[in-house]
């Protein structure tokens, strides 16, 4: 069965200058994400993750390379970014009030959203009113608003303490799911890229090339993030990611 | 709010010793004033200050009736008033509409910069002979002065407050396909709002001063011109009248802006 290429980087480059000199973040990336996968970019920090992610959303022109990326993209950051003058309905309504979709209908949808994963009697609260992992799932929905067809999570849950974020991981992957999302996660929490995702791209130091791809692999498919974690592989998984990261030598 | 029957003991008390604290600041605060006019009262009945140059809170009534009844009161605080509002909301909305420019073009940002960090320096009553000379020595003067005094510092502080808005939150804005006008009204300008009010804060005692050294320079009329001319012919009743007036005067103003913020700003507390 072929399933449809929804993200494509061919051989893509960035350097980035400035007046103090050049950087280059990116040397060479060859990226595959097909539909309604879960793909996880994993590397040391400051190797140019999240430039990926930029460059994908259309934010950042890459230096070489080509980009292709079939549909609508939904951006998610580390931190929420919820605008505290709006209301928790309000900010989710941003997506659609930008792109000029019809907002009744948009509306509809978000509160729908919100009912469905715990935030039916938050519509009207303000962002400093929900706690972390409201704030995030909020923060989600703004981003599903627009009824993306891939999602890009740039450490969505680093903010977050190691209670929550498991929580929110196992939430956020729910509501992927449901939602039949295909979706790339920046992080560099290899325990959380593997119980979140179906491959997973390890990059060097900077400047990045894709040292390795995983696919993992479940012994029980279907689980969540958390209960992946027991998985007798994960440990496996972990050790060879680790080996591979060689954060030893950053040190 | 739940009904106080609901309320524990604990609570009960509680809030009763919030209000009897609040009741007492209040009341001493009155005290505290009526203390001082009664004190500056006796001391000058009493001959332990001089009343020609301290005047005398009793005098200072008297001034106020006799001016209330040739109605100069009203035309000397309009006056004053009149001239504050319009320095004020021109500083105010001319600072605005430039700050907004120069968060525009980066590039006139960086060629202004210079210009207005020596502007900013230099104290504006000094351009007040050369204002008199171009526009003549009437409101006009006065008005521009204070919108001088108060206009580079709004450009600056609301300037500040547009780049210091949080990169991430512009680039989610740029995710969802948003352009720089629609990044300006959906984050920039609310999130610039409490730095806004705090500028109108500032920007309102400005423009007093700015209307006050105006009128001391030129006028015929207002507050400024009783200070000066009564300090001029020894009057010291009308100046110190006129002092506490403009203290009235600024003190409302500055309570209708802060009225204003906590409009505004509902979503913070």
């Amino acid at each position: 069965m072929m399933r449809e290429c929804k993200v494509c980087l061919q051989d893509v480059a960035m350097t980035f200058q400035t007046l103090e000199g050049e950087t280059e973040a990116l040397r060479s990336i060859t990226l595959d994400v097909y539909e309604g996968e879960f793909v996880s970019i994993v590397g040391p920090s400051g190797c140019g993750k999240s430039t990926i992610l930029n460059i994908l959303a259309g934010l950042l022109e890459p230096t070489r390379g080509s980009v292709k990326v079939q549909g609508k993209v939904g951006y998610m950051f580390q931190k929420d970014h919820l605008f505290e003058w709006r209301n928790v309905l309000r900010n989710c309504l941003i997506g659609p009030e930008i792109q000029k979709q019809d907002l009744k209908s948009a509306r509809a949808y978000v509160e729908q959203l919100l009912r469905k994963y715990g935030l039916g009697d938050f519509l009207y609260h303000y962002p400093r009113q929900l706690s972390g992992g409201m704030r995030q799932r909020v923060a989600l929905i703004r981003t599903l608003a627009i009824c993306p067809d891939i999602l890009l999570l740039d450490e969505p849950f680093s903010a977050l303490d190691y209670q929550t974020r498991l929580t929110v991981v196992d939430e956020v992957w729910k509501i992927l799911r449901q939602e039949k999302m295909t979706a790339i996660l920046v992080t560099h929490d290899i325990a959380e890229a593997i119980s979140l995702s179906d491959r997973i791209y390890v990059l060097s130091r900077r400047p990045a090339v894709v040292k390795n791809i995983y696919t993992i692999e479940r012994t029980v498919p279907g689980l969540t993030p958390l209960q992946n974690r027991k998985d007798e592989r994960f440990r496996i998984y972990f050790d060879q990611i680790w080996k591979e990261l060689d954060i030893h030598a950053e040190i | 709010m739940p009904k106080s029957n609901h309320l524990s003991p604990q609570r009960r008390q509680y809030l009763r010793k919030q209000k009897i604290q609040r009741i007492s600041i209040f009341t001493t605060q009155i005290a505290v004033l009526a203390a001082f006019f009664w004190l500056w009262e006796v001391a000058a009945d009493l001959k332990w200050i001089d009343s020609f140059v301290t005047s005398q809170p009793s005098r200072m009534w008297q001034t106020m009736l006799t001016m209330h009844s040739t109605g100069e009161l009203y035309l000397h605080v309009w006056t004053t008033v009149w001239e504050t509002i319009i320095g004020f909301t021109s500083g105010t909305i001319g600072g605005l509409v430039i700050a907004i420019i120069l968060w525009w073009s980066p590039f006139l940002a960086r060629v202004a910069d210079p210009y207005l960090v020596v502007l900013n320096a230099l104290p504006k009553v000094a351009l007040g002979p050369i204002l008199i000379v171009w526009l003549g020595n009437g409101q006009p003067a006065i008005i521009v002065m204070a919108l001088l005094i108060s206009i580079i510092v709004t450009i600056i502080s609301m300037l500040q407050g547009f780049l210091s808005v949080d990169e991430d939150k512009i680039r989610l804005m740029q995710a969802f396909g948003a352009g720089k006008v629609t990044i300006f009204a959906k984050v920039i300008l609310p999130a610039s709002l409490p730095n806004m009010i705090s500028a109108l804060k500032v920007n309102v005692g400005l423009s007093w001063v700015g209307v006050i050294m105006g009128e001391f320079l030129v006028s015929k009329a207002g507050l400024g011109h009783l200070i000066i001319y009564g300090g001029q012919v020894f009057h010291l009743d009308l100046v110190m009248t006129s002092v506490i007036i403009l203290a009235l005067c600024a003190a409302v103003m500055y309570v209708a802006v802060a009225y204003l913020e906590s409009k505004l700003l509902r979503w913070q507390s």
